[in-house]
């Protein structure tokens, strides 16, 4: 009775996982060692986390591993908008430094490995993993008509996303232990909440040219990959690991809720319907203006978008200074270019009362990102200080994928990143502590005003800072 | 106790970057308030188009506005027996004003009433977020109904008809705010009677006007400014083709009869139209005892000549050489410059603006009229903006932006008028 328990309340647990940090969409890594190090761990790869960084080092366990790790993330970015259509405001909050709702984000991860003796030899296990987390809510809009009825949503801008990873891997050494070789199996359950304002354009003069749209996407939806690793023991001092994963794409499915904020305004709405020329204008008029008493309108639509993740690779070299200090150094490169675009396909109406004219269903909704392929260099170490107690210290530099073009504040991947990280692990009778402290820095972003924007644009411009801490705490059991 | 604070360290890192930030308070913006008023319109009552004489006014009131204090009064009673036990009473009211706020006459555009601003342009909420953001100082802001029944008096002294008799044709509209208006305004509301501390403006036909009676009572306002305004009747001939589309003709090819010259008449779906009988109204209407009807234009079936004169003849082009064109360059803001407005205007500062994609040309006609203003030396900033893609700077798209120039404008010679 008492295990079942547990076990819910892990999967609870899981269920209100999210995070935020890292290159795009992608956390710092897996394991608190590994992240401890700086993430510079594919020639280490020597616990259960190489499920995530290099699946051959999983032929290094020496016996079965279970492991329960949390990590908490603090993001810290501020956003002073600077969102003009041409030169004049259409409802976004600029020049005032805004704060996300901040919260600290939990990305809880379980992994347990058997070892096969021999004459197997061989070692396979499942890990869960959050490779893929990002969350923020912004209140950036109010709508700059002020004869709009209801009061406009505080947190009108989200992007609340998170893949979990059920990772199934295996793993075996060849040539007196000298070569290992290791492939893994991404099953990834992927979740997205997405809102934004949309301004669709009236026709009317100033300040009611653009009426407003809260725009909430939810999606949900599979994905499969996979990842390989090879882990090679050149010398006593020296070994190095490749590795890389298989794109993956989350087909997502859900729904698109919309709620048009209407205008309560007869005189404007008498003189408008005057001017009207068509059965369609009049018909859209008798839809954005409204009463007090109704306000909104809203409708859902069905909708289905393909995430696509990227591959990856890279390469990492240990080298063991002697018998306290080992050395790390790691080079990845990451394909976020295969996220150009995320296209929206529009469905029917599901719910609610739908624009008259115009009605976006059956179309597809392209939001162009074109993020940019990234390199990323780690290095670290781990000091054996005393037979229980190791000091883990690793560094990390990684350039953000998304360029100016697209960038928005939904995506805390402000600029390069450069990480400090500091841990510890404790080993007492098969028993293992570990502890990791990480703080990011980003490097600021100024995005100038695009004067051609119109009605649509794809980047938030304005000023960009940010900087993140991050805790890891693991416990792993071997026997 | 090294123990100890390695834990106390630890957990100081651990929980480094925790604390909430919080996202600056959207202010709460006091308030201020349109008063609704009342003039009798004495100068409107009798005209010819038969509009009403009495007229309403929306009167802003800036957030901390104190009304006028009665300080005492005295009751006249007049103990007139009219056939029965009537007594008429007379109430004295000695007012101490407290602030005394500068004032702003803002007309409103064709088609629109007194509340041309406050609906279009919720010009309240402007003016309360300027205030409260020190932008501007704190201002009375009057909004008339000039209105008629062609959509617009184009604020004039619409002439006598016949000549001479008294009677306006469509009623004496720069009488009414020049005279009764700011009278009104002045005995019931806490402003300030310096010229110095008045100013006008107005958007299209408003912005003509704010001009028009800039230059014809110097004294009475120290600052003027005017929106997409036509101030440069030259620049009329452009309208010409498109009102004659209005009324399903082609400019290029009229008929050979004249039927259709006098078949054009004023109506809703023909802005364009309208607002050319509507000028034609304020400066030439027909002479109702003037048998010659080359450029009449009937307002209504009725037997006499009851209309007004438009000045484009049978090639459907501007007849600079009329009579009638005479009576509309005495009313062009630019001829009046040239002719003696540049001294009236001397010491007035001027603001004008236009968009660059006006419907109406109109920027052609403000870039015009600041040349003039240039070439007397005289103060003025002209400001021709532009849109973006998607929306163009047309002859109102912008106006609720604009409008904030205008108040920033006024309100700096507000200050230095103090």
């Amino acid at each position: 009775m008492a295990k079942k328990s547990i076990i819910i309340a892990f999967l609870m647990v899981l269920v209100i996982a999210s995070g935020a940090l890292g290159g795009g969409l992608a956390l710092s890594g897996i394991g608190s060692k590994a992240i401890g190090m700086g993430g510079a761990f594919r020639g280490l790869a020597d616990n259960w986390s190489a499920a995530y960084w290099n699946p051959a080092g999983l032929a290094q366990l020496s016996g079965t591993e279970i492991n329960l790790m949390a990590i908490t993330i603090n993001p810290l970015p501020e956003y002073t908008p600077n969102i003009l259509y041409g030169d004049y405001e259409v409802g976004y909050r600029n020049g005032q430094t805004r704060f996300p709702q901040d919260k600290t984000h939990f990305a809880p991860n379980i992994s347990g490995f058997y070892k096969f003796q021999s004459p197997q030899d061989f070692t396979f296990g499942v890990a869960v993993f959050v490779p893929y987390a990002l969350g923020s809510k912004w209140d950036l809009f109010k709508p700059n008509y002020a004869d709009v009825v209801a009061e406009y949503p505080t947190w009108n801008h989200e992007a609340d996303l998170q893949v979990i990873d059920i990772h199934p891997s295996l793993a075996k050494a060849f040539m007196d232990d000298k070569l290992m070789l290791g492939a893994g199996v991404s099953f990834m359950r992927g979740e997205i909440d997405f809102r934004k304002t949309l301004l669709s354009p009236t026709g009317l003069p100033r300040p009611h040219d653009y009426i407003a749209v809260d725009a909430l996407l939810h999606g949900e939806g599979w994905g499969y990959g996979a990842n390989f690793g090879l882990l090679y023991k050149v010398s006593e001092k020296l070994q190095f690991g490749i590795s890389g994963k298989t794109p993956t794409t989350i087909k997502l499915e859900g729904d698109i809720n919309n709620t048009l904020y209407a205008i309560n305004n007869d005189a404007l709405y008498f003189e408008a319907l005057d001017q009207a020329q068509t059965i369609q204008e009049i018909l859209m008029l008798d839809y954005i203006f409204s009463t007090p008493q109704i306000g909104l309108r809203s409708w859902t639509n069905d909708g289905a978008a393909d995430l696509k993740l990227p591959a990856d690779a890279g390469i990492g070299f240990a080298y063991f200074a002697s018998e306290k200090l080992t050395l790390t150094l790691d080079l990845s490169y990451t394909m976020w270019s295969r996220l150009d675009s995320i296209v929206l396909d529009i469905n029917e109406v599901t719910n609610g009362e739908a624009p008259p004219v115009s009605n976006p269903a059956d179309t597809l909704l392209v939001i162009r990102t074109k993020w940019d392929n990234t390199l990323r260099f780690s290095a670290g170490g781990n000091y054996q200080l005393s037979d229980p107690l190791a000091l883990l210290f690793g560094f990390y530099y990684d350039p953000s994928p998304i360029p100016d073009e697209t960038f928005s504040p939904l995506f805390l991947d402000v600029g390069t990143k450069y990480s400090l990280n500091l841990g510890a692990a404790v080993k007492a009778s098969g028993w293992e502590l570990g502890y990791n402290f990480e703080y990011i820095y980003f490097n600021s972003r100024d995005i100038p005003n695009n004067p051609a924007a119109g009605s649509q644009f794809d980047n938030y411009p304005g000023s960009f800072k940010a900087d993140l801490v991050a805790n890891h705490l693991s416990v792993t059991y071997r026997f | 106790m090294k123990r100890f604070f390695a834990f106390i360290s630890i957990l100081i890192i651990a929980f480094w970057g925790c604390s909430k930030r919080e996202n600056p308070v959207d202010p709460v913006i006091p308030q201020g308030k349109i008063a609704v008023g009342h003039i009798n319109g004495v100068s409107l009552s009798g005209n010819l188009l038969d509009d009403p004489a009495g007229r309403t006014v929306y009167i802003y009131e800036p957030p901390g506005y104190v009304i006028a204090q009665l300080d005492s009064y005295e009751v006249y009673i007049e103990s007139t027996f009219t056939g029965g036990v009537h007594w008429d009473t007379t109430f004295v009211n000695y007012v101490v004003r407290g602030t005394e706020y500068p004032s702003l006459y803002l007309l409103h555009g064709y088609g629109g009433r007194y509340d041309y601003y406050t609906t279009f342009f919720l010009i309240q909420d402007v003016l309360d977020e300027m205030i409260y953001n020190g932008e501007i100082e704190p201002m009375v802001v009057i909004t008339p109904n000039c209105n008629n029944g062609l959509g617009g008096s184009f604020y004039t002294n619409s002439p006598d008809d016949p000549p001479g008799s008294g009677v306006s044709f469509g009623g004496r509209y720069e009488d009414l705010i020049t005279g009764e208006l700011i009278t009104y305004v002045n005995d019931n509301f806490n402003v300030d009677t310096v010229a110095a501390r008045r100013g006008i403006s107005g958007h299209s036909m408003g912005g003509y006007g704010a001009i028009k009676l800039a230059m014809n009572h110097p004294d009475l306002f120290g600052s003027v400014s005017s929106m997409s305004a036509p101030l440069a009747f030259a620049g009329l001939s452009a309208w010409i083709g498109p009102m004659l589309e209005e009324n399903g003709l082609n400019p290029d090819s009229l008929p050979d009869d004249t039927t259709w010259f006098y078949s054009i008449m004023p109506s809703l779906d023909k802005r364009l139209t309208a607002m050319m009988f509507a000028m034609g109204a304020a400066f030439s209407p027909h002479d109702l005892t003037d048998p010659d009807t080359t450029y009449f234009h009937r307002l209504l079936d009725v037997p006499f000549l009851y209309g007004v004169d438009l000045p484009f003849n049978f090639e459907g082009e501007l007849d600079t050489m009329s009579s009638v064109w005479a009576g509309w360059l005495a009313n062009d803001p630019l001829t009046m410059l040239m002719a003696g407005g540049h001294t009236a205007l001397a010491n007035t500062p001027i603001y004008l603006d236009c968009g660059n994609m006006d419907d109406l040309g109109l920027n052609y006609q403000n870039q015009a009229f600041a040349q003039a203003l240039a070439a007397f030396g005289l103060t003025y900033q002209y400001i021709e903006y532009t849109g973006f893609t998607g929306m163009d700077a047309n002859h109102i798209t912008y106006i609720a932006d604009r409008l904030r120039d205008v108040f920033r404008f006024h309100s700096q010679v507000f200050s230095a008028g103090e």
